[in-house]
């Protein structure tokens, strides 16, 4: 055996927690769901679930609430990755201003992403509350107690309200990487922008944008995997009420699994979601990796 | 417009930014310790300020199972954080310093683990962790809150790993150390602050964990805050003093901890979205 070969060995056995760790945690689970997705696997079939082919798949494009939940999940990923990503671009230019007296608002502007997703709901639960809460307290103030309502639970605001929930969390998460973008970007081109008499919105496309293109694509990314695939905000905020109106994919895989134990059907909507998401992570993995 | 005018917008677009981020903080503190006449007046400021909820939500009463779910998060969080921290050391050292097969995989693998839905992984492991008998205890929990932490952990470390040049480890070596001699002693001092981000984030991550408690738990013996919250809240009767005083202590540790590690953290995460 040669030093190098010596030297891989030693590598693998470091890195044998991690990768049995990955085995037990995503890797064995999603083989073990995409066998489970062709079964009728449920709780009361434990032991001997039934190989029924592709019947799982075929019910759920047949299902006309299934094209719905495709539908609502989509929208709330654009309009939250959408507004999360205009907003936080806003945030982080006023942030690179270092206006004097609000430079310790940098200090303070991540701490939505910090606090538990149980924690937020309750907050804004609290907020909308019918005769009490902040949001109605406000409007009857001002004269508008046509207005007032219980927020969470309204037919027509209660999608609002997940995706105000979804911006308020990771706004100032795309707020904080963009300014660290912005910080990075050499002054030298703006002085020379200068000197050439570009006005403000000149620099911004052709120096700003340009500069944080990368970073902006990561976290756009990643956060459209990440609402994709969220279940908390929606399932404890509205439980995907009222009647069905805030409803998405992943509270209907948990729904399936755990209050029907269908576990062969929640399955296949679970590898569904993950094929759809596959075409995101590659181009994640794409730019992570043309950058290193 | 002058450059004043200008100014002074930037200045009131700034505030609102601040106002909208801190104003449901400002209100559930401020609620948590007013009197229950005065919270449900309908007005601002009404009636008087009180410490009853907290000791409501702290004491024996009717919500006394919090502390168990507050020492259940702190258990589980603490422990998960600790495996994070080594598992995402050990495996970041490997990828960045030795040369082997199947690593083109694991990043792979380490890069793409956000598109599993993790309401699809939790489905199986639910059959695995019943099997091992790991359902309802910490152990199961924990297994369970390393998805969450430590692909993100493991890249950042490793970020910070490649950025230490590789001639620092040849001159240890020959100084004479060995590679666990290199790593502990040259390495993990200058990546530290990679550890401490990774270890904030899985503790975070664990700390507000829903999914996986809300079926790996079934007993108060395991469960955590983010489900006591959540019982709290869908008792019919709702008292909104004691779960406004609950949140209010549910997230001062993370924002403690925040507060500490920022500027690490900051940086961490900056870098692992900026460079990648």
């Amino acid at each position: 055996m040669n030093a190098d070969e010596k030297e891989a060995r030693l590598g693998y056995l470091i890195l044998l927690p991690v990768f049995l760790t990955f085995a037990l945690v995503i890797f064995f689970p999603t083989i073990k769901a995409l066998l489970d997705s062709f079964s009728n696997l449920s709780l009361y079939n434990k032991q001997n679930p039934a190989f029924i082919g592709l019947k799982n798949y075929v019910g759920l494009f047949t299902n006309s609430a299934f094209w719905q939940y495709v539908v609502r999940t989509f929208v709330l990923v654009f309009l939250a990755v959408g507004l999360q990503y205009v907003l936080g671009l806003a945030l982080a230019l006023l942030l690179n201003e270092e206006l004097p007296g609000l430079k310790w608002a940098k200090s303070i502007i991540m701490i939505p992403w910090v606090i538990p997703v149980a924690a937020m709901v309750v907050m804004f639960n609290w907020m909308s509350t019918p005769d009490y809460g902040l949001f109605n307290m406000i409007l009857s103030s001002i004269g508008l107690e046509e207005m007032t309502r219980y927020w969470l639970g309204d037919k027509a605001f209660a999608f609002a309200m997940v995706v105000l929930m979804h911006v308020w969390r990771n706004m100032p998460f795309y707020a904080m990487m963009l300014y660290a973008a912005l910080k990075a970007v050499p002054k030298i081109q703006y002085e020379a922008a200068n000197i050439d008499g570009a006005n403000a919105w000149q620099k911004f496309k052709h120096i700003t944008l340009p500069n944080i293109k990368y970073p902006s694509m990561i976290v756009i990314v990643l956060h459209v995997l990440w609402t994709f695939n969220n279940f908390d905000v929606i399932y404890l905020s509205t439980g995907g009420g009222p009647v069905g109106k805030t409803e998405v994919l992943a509270t209907q895989v948990y729904q399936m699994a755990w209050t029907n134990y269908e576990y062969g059907k929640a399955s296949a909507l679970g590898i569904v979601m993950m094929l759809a998401m596959l075409a995101f992570s590659t181009i994640y993995i794409k730019l992570v990796r043309s950058d290193s | 417009m002058s450059d004043r005018k200008i100014l002074i917008g930037k200045y009131i677009a700034l505030i609102m930014f601040l106002l909208f981020i801190i104003t449901p903080f400002m209100w559930i503190l401020y609620s948590s310790f007013r009197t229950e006449a005065s919270l449900f007046s309908g007005q601002f400021f009404a009636g008087g300020l009180t410490l009853k909820h907290y000791s409501n939500v702290l004491g024996a009463g009717q919500t006394g199972q919090f502390k168990t779910y507050f020492l259940n998060s702190f258990i589980i969080a603490s422990i998960s954080t600790v495996v994070v921290v080594i598992l995402s050391l050990l495996g970041a050292y490997a990828l960045s310093r030795f040369k082997m097969k199947f690593k083109d995989g694991i990043i792979l693998s380490l890069l793409s683990a956000n598109m599993f839905p993790r309401v699809l992984l939790l489905i199986p492991l639910f059959g695995v962790l019943f099997d091992l008998q790991l359902i309802d205890s910490y152990i199961g929990i924990i297994i369970t809150h390393i998805i969450l932490g430590l692909p993100f952990g493991l890249w950042l470390v490793k970020g910070y790993f490649d950025s230490v040049p590789k001639e620092l480890d040849e001159a240890a070596k020959i100084d004479g150390l060995g590679p666990i001699g290199i790593l502990f002693k040259i390495i993990v001092p200058i990546t530290a602050p990679g550890m401490v981000v990774a270890g904030f984030y899985a503790f975070m991550v664990s700390w507000g964990d829903y999914l996986f408690s809300s079926v790996i738990s079934q007993s108060l013996s395991t469960q955590t805050l983010p489900i006591g919250l959540n019982k709290f809240f869908g008792s019919s009767q709702i008292q909104w003093g004691s779960i406004n005083a609950a949140v209010v202590i549910t997230i001062i540790p993370t924002i403690i901890l925040f507060s500490v590690l920022q500027k690490w953290i900051v940086e961490g995460l900056a870098s692992g979205a900026v460079k990648g």
